[in-house]
């Protein structure tokens, strides 16, 4: 019955892609990735991935109205900007936390967090600046691993600060780079999305 | 009729003399022509000559360098099999050999060891991880000590049915009892990511010297005694001055292992 409607079977068919396109990130990470360091640092695919999905998807709250801002207070305005994160960028990023903890003794909070995070600067809002994912995920890699580090250290691992100099800037450097060939797919995938959205209605 | 005779005999011999004249105005002529179109037949036949010889024998040369490239082309590609054939064979002897030490060691260890090897890296850059493809089916727990031929590799942390992970020397929450056989001085030894492992707390005026070797200390029945651990690299006092710290280089290269030892603790 659930499956019976087409916005069911067409939502179901969005979430089965986007499984397959986190198991195949996970395993090219596992697989590939982790055999080649730059500097002894690995780049970090789910990362990278969980920031461009927030990016690029955002968050489905309509952007306010000239009007709408002008007579909303600061309060309403900062609680609607906290609100207005990427919930797909969090499950994303939970999906990848969970893969994550089944190989790091550590459930990474930041990748939620910062798939959230990423739906605040969606480009959307950025008439589409492609070359803005670069910056972007440059910035929410290091605000990530800064998360990773505070949870780490908060669990007690030694030497946790002294480490995340070491890692921060070329892993984010890493992954700003590889930003672009996750965005534009992923960007085509929106539009398509979007397209197919508004040509059923 | 004499003068009509004698006008008869000077108009024979005039055109006697006339076609005399003739055949040898023709002889004049026709020797230098014939003489010019022998010589142009033989310029060109010379010429002909020469460029039939010398298109035989480019013919030839290209045909030999058509022949040659051939050859070429075959021996490179038998010269990039024997290439890889060799790199296998290479491989296969490093493997070999690899095996064969760990073998001398199984024996030597005289006690339950199982051999595995690694099948993956920790996927992040925070945890010094790597897993094996051995497990609790192969009688693996948590604790057991992991070691290579050329020193120690870590110790397990966790176990699943037919894989375990374990913690790299590298990482900082591994720590291990170890000695330093010149002059039986103890210490725990302690990972620092990439950079080199450390000896904390060790008596100010202790005698180490860099190249110093580290080897396991072996009390606590999980590593085996006087395993190699690595080579003193520096001596220095710590940051407050009341002691002093020791890096050592690890012997185990544990960015590049693939055959492993693992010894499940002892159980008195």
């Amino acid at each position: 019955m659930i499956l019976g409607s087409a916005r069911s079977r067409k939502r179901l068919g969005e979430i089965s892609i986007a499984a397959v396109l986190v198991l195949v990130v996970w395993l090219i990470q596992l697989a590939l990735l982790s055999k080649f360091r730059f500097g002894d640092v690995l780049c970090n695919l789910p990362l990278t991935m969980i920031i461009v999905w927030g990016v690029t998807f955002g968050s489905p709250m309509p952007k306010p109205t000239n009007d709408e801002l002008r007579v909303s207070t600061l309060p309403a305005i900062l609680v609607r900007q906290l609100l207005s994160g990427s919930p797909s960028g969090a499950i994303i990023g939970a999906f990848f936390a969970a893969l994550a903890s089944s190989v790091i003794p550590a459930y990474p909070f930041a990748y939620p967090i910062i798939g959230w995070t990423a739906g605040y600067f969606s480009l959307k809002n950025f008439n589409q600046a492609a070359f803005l994912c670069i910056p972007l995920v440059f910035l929410l890699s290091f605000l990530g691993e800064i998360i990773m580090a505070v949870q780490l250290s908060l669990v007690g691992r030694p030497e946790v600060f002294s480490h995340l100099a070491m890692i921060s800037f070329p892993e984010a450097l890493l992954n700003a780079l590889i930003a672009p060939v996750l965005f534009f797919p992923m960007r085509g995938w929106f539009e398509f999305s979007r397209w197919r959205h508004m040509a059923t209605e | 009729m004499a003068v009509r005779n004698e006008s008869d005999l000077e108009a024979q011999s005039q055109s006697v003399a006339e076609y005399l004249f003739l055949i040898m105005l023709v002889l004049m002529v026709a020797v230098p022509v014939s003489g010019m179109a022998l010589s142009v037949s033989s310029w060109f036949s010379s010429i002909y000559a020469k460029g039939e010889y010398q298109f035989v024998s480019t013919k030839n040369l290209a045909e030999q360098l058509l022949n040659a490239s051939t050859r070429i082309r075959t021996l490179e590609s038998k010269l990039a099999q024997n290439e890889l054939e060799l790199a296998r064979l290479k491989q296969e002897s490093r493997d070999t050999s690899r095996l064969r030490s760990l073998l001398g060691l199984k024996s030597k260890a005289g006690r339950v060891t199982v051999s595995a090897e690694v099948v993956a890296r920790n996927p992040d850059n925070w945890f010094e991880q790597v897993v094996i493809d051995k497990g609790s089916a192969e009688k693996i727990t948590v604790g057991s000590a992991v070691i290579s031929i050329a020193g120690v590799v870590g110790q397990v942390v966790r176990v699943s049915e037919h894989d375990s992970v374990v913690r790299l020397a590298t990482d900082p929450e591994q720590k291990e009892g170890v000695l330093i056989s010149k002059l039986g001085l103890t210490g725990t030894l302690v990972g620092n990511y990439q950079n080199l492992a450390r000896i904390d707390y060790v008596p100010i005026g202790t005698n180490v010297d860099v190249g110093d070797k580290v080897v396991t200390l072996g009390k606590a029945g999980i590593f085996p005694d006087n395993h190699p651990v690595g080579t003193v690299a520096a001596v220095r006092r710590d940051a407050n001055g009341a002691s002093m710290q020791i890096d050592v280089k690890l012997s185990e290269n544990c960015y590049d292992i693939s055959q492993v030892l693992v010894l499940p603790p002892l159980e008195n």
